[in-house]
């Protein structure tokens, strides 16, 4: 699968999920890896990592700011940002993670079966590690109301 | 069971044109069910109450206690996923006309025509709009009501 094609299909399914599921506009930024975005131990930043098998299989990466995923948890719970659990925080990432995922896949191939692992809750540190090469991988990086967002996919 | 529903309804709701549903909102995210509930509610589709369960076996107790009209169902969740849950419904003989729709990430046409084989009356893949799901779940309370197929869809996916 080319590298391009699949950057595509996550742009256009990022796009979808949040402005269609949480009403938030985007727009995307030139950003090459998380570390130009954030620093590890410095900014709390909620990182899921989501397995997959199928035509190919991989890893999809998500980099959510605690502070706007508890803001988007207050948006719909109707509370105040500062009073919503971590908990809350974390599910959201996790299911944008999984939306995000799973609507990728459709828009690349909806005939093809992709199996997706539960979300899995990582470090900063672990998943910006040089572990991951993020110039040869896949990685998205955006803007919103919110604060900045990243998502990235590591193909095996 | 509770007596919610409008009176002089009887259970499918025929002769109730005007009636509000209650919504049962199957999700083990406390965020997504408030996420789901308030992109239906923004759909202008007639809700009367909205019911929580966070997993199956909970939905199924609620079942058994209050009157519901529509079940929007997660598909994994702990405990009991949504899958089972429509199952077990089908085998009920009072739940299993009580329409069952499965919100789903899910990409794969062949897994959710397996839904649809299930029994659920409709799946939804998220993202969704309010305007997508009103369409759908006004479509599907239609055909409860009124005991005939829809002429435009049957019983089809939400696909967006």
């Amino acid at each position: 699968m080319e590298k391009e094609t699949l950057k595509t299909a996550m742009k256009d399914s990022i796009s979808e999920v949040l402005e269609k599921m949480f009403f938030v506009p985007l727009n995307f930024s030139e950003h090459k890896s998380p570390y130009e975005l954030w620093k590890p131990g410095k900014d709390k930043v909620l990182v899921t990592e989501l397995g997959f098998q199928g035509p190919f299989s991989g890893t999809v990466i998500s980099f959510i700011p605690e502070e706007n995923a508890l803001s988007l948890a207050a948006d719909f719970l109707g509370e105040n940002a500062k009073e919503v659990p971590a908990q809350h925080g974390r599910e959201i990432a996790q299911e944008i993670t999984n939306m995000v995922s799973g609507n990728t896949f459709r828009l690349l191939d909806s005939q093809s079966v992709f199996d997706l692992e539960t979300p899995k809750m990582s470090l900063f540190e672990k998943a910006a590690a040089s572990q991951v090469d993020w110039v040869k991988e896949i990685f998205v990086s955006l803007q919103t109301t919110e604060g900045s967002m990243a998502f990235g996919m590591v193909v095996r | 069971m509770g007596s919610g529903g409008t009176p002089g309804c009887n259970k499918k709701g025929r002769g109730c044109r005007n009636m509000a549903y209650n919504v049962l909102v199957v999700d083990d995210s406390l965020p997504m069910r408030s996420v789901i509930k308030k992109t239906v509610k923004a759909s202008g589709f007639k809700v009367g109450r909205f019911f929580d369960a966070s997993n199956g076996k909970e939905a199924l107790h609620i079942l058994g206690e209050e009157w519901l009209d529509l079940v929007l169902t997660d598909y994994n969740m702990p405990d009991m996923n949504g899958l089972e849950l429509l199952t077990r419904m089908k085998k009920d003989e009072i739940l299993k006309s009580i329409p069952v729709v499965v919100i789903t990430t899910e990409g794969s046409q062949q897994r959710l025509n397996e839904f649809l084989e299930m029994g659920a009356a409709a799946y939804v893949r998220k993202p969704f709009t309010p305007e997508e799901i009103r369409t759908k779940l006004n479509a599907i309370m239609g055909e409860t009501e009124h005991g005939k197929g829809n002429s435009e869809d049957g019983d089809e996916g939400l696909d967006f």
